[in-house]
């Protein structure tokens, strides 16, 4: 130790005198005294079941709040949902409406609804993948229903505002007509018309 | 009032369970505590180095317990307890100094010139030191607290690493290069 202190460069020799000379003047104060006056100014530490919670305990709970949120509100949705859907299955009769007077041609109460509601799927944008029935047929089964040039008019087809639920259930019904062979059976009727 | 931290240390805290639910801090935290008092003086060096003041030296002493016992209820076991009281230490030492700008220069609180010594002396070594404080003081900050630690505070290098988050090959390379520059400076100092 004697040893080491004489390798001491001279400022390190002074800082051991500085130190050394200040811990004496520190030792003789009563530290913990002082300590302990201040401290009765400083809150007790709480215990833990009254501590804030930690950082990643408040993100848990947040994001297991934000779940259960998400959860009731698709839930509350579904239940909408449903509800929207009996009303439609209560309305179904009312879209036997005739739209004859509305086309620009003559056209059968069937006819007209069966183009009503292939309008109403293509308003909804939906493709009817894997089943049979693509845009351009469903395009050219609106054209050669009508066999007239020009489309209908939204104006003519009050069906958008039809809810989406509505729309849904419009095409489940139209997939049904086209398994059913009704498409090909009014194309071909049109046909003979035309001819 | 005697205040619950005066048990005296065991030495045995080993991150045990907290099992106290009543009000203040439980007995293993207490013993931690107490445990970490056993670096007052470390920790006192440490301020003294920074500070350059032994009044606020002192006072800083203090403000680092204050704030250990405020967080009492967040360390667990001593080892890792005396990395973070170090560092505590550090950052309440630094931003002592941010507020007490230019940092005040006090020798007369300490004079670590024996009294045997001749007026000359005494005026020489007062100098020395003068010079030595403007030294570690005007060291670049991440060079300063290793110096402080090392030289004022003694700890060893891997305390050091684990105070201020850094590997034991860099606090080594800071403390030689602050090492050097104290030297240089104090060898101009007296070669002038």
């Amino acid at each position: 130790m004697d040893e080491a202190k004489k390798n001491l460069e001279p400022w390190e020799r002074l800082i051991e005198n500085e130190s050394q000379a200040a811990l004496e003047r520190f030792r003789r104060l009563d530290f913990r005294a002082a300590l302990e006056r201040r401290l009765k100014f400083v809150p007790r530490p709480a215990p833990w079941f009254r501590r804030p919670l930690p950082m990643a305990a408040g993100l848990a709970a947040a994001l297991l709040l934000a779940l259960g949120i998400s959860v009731f509100t698709s839930f509350l949705a579904m239940k909408r949902e449903v509800r929207e859907l009996k009303e439609v299955l209560m309305r179904l009769p009312e879209l036997r409406t005739p739209l004859a007077a509305l086309s620009p041609v003559p056209v059968d109460e069937e006819t007209a609804r069966l183009i009503r509601l292939s309008w109403v799927f293509r308003l909804a944008g939906k493709r009817l993948d894997g089943g049979p029935g693509t845009d351009e047929e469903w395009r050219s089964a609106l054209e050669t229903a009508f066999a007239a040039p020009g489309t209908p008019t939204a104006s003519e087809w009050r069906l958008r505002g039809m809810a989406k639920t509505e729309r849904l259930l419009l095409e489940k019904r139209i997939r049904a007509l086209i398994a059913a062979g009704e498409l090909q059976r009014l194309r071909a009727r049109n046909k003979s018309n035309q001819l | 009032m005697k205040m619950k931290f005066m048990l005296e240390p065991d030495g045995q805290n080993g991150g045990e369970p907290d099992a106290h639910d009543g009000g203040g801090p439980s007995p293993s935290a207490e013993r931690l505590f107490a445990g970490l008092l056993e670096f007052k003086e470390t920790v006192f060096r440490i301020c003294l180095g920074f500070c350059r003041d032994i009044r606020d030296a002192e006072e800083l002493t203090q403000d680092v317990y204050v704030k250990v016992f405020a967080k009492l209820g967040t360390l667990r076991d001593l080892q890792a307890a005396r990395a973070w009281l170090f560092r505590i230490t550090r950052n309440i030492c630094l931003n002592h100094l941010r507020r007490m700008r230019p940092p005040i220069l006090s020798l007369d609180e300490c004079d670590p010139v024996a009294d045997s010594a001749s007026p000359e002396q005494r005026l020489e070594t007062r100098e020395q030191l003068q010079v030595l404080k403007q030294a570690i003081s005007t060291l670049p900050r991440r060079m300063r607290e290793v110096f402080v630690m090392r030289e004022y505070g003694q700890l060893r290098y891997e305390e050091i690493a684990g105070a201020l988050g850094l590997r034991p090959g860099t606090v080594m390379s800071r403390l030689s290069r602050a090492r050097t520059l104290v030297s240089e400076r104090m060898r101009s100092f007296n070669d002038g």
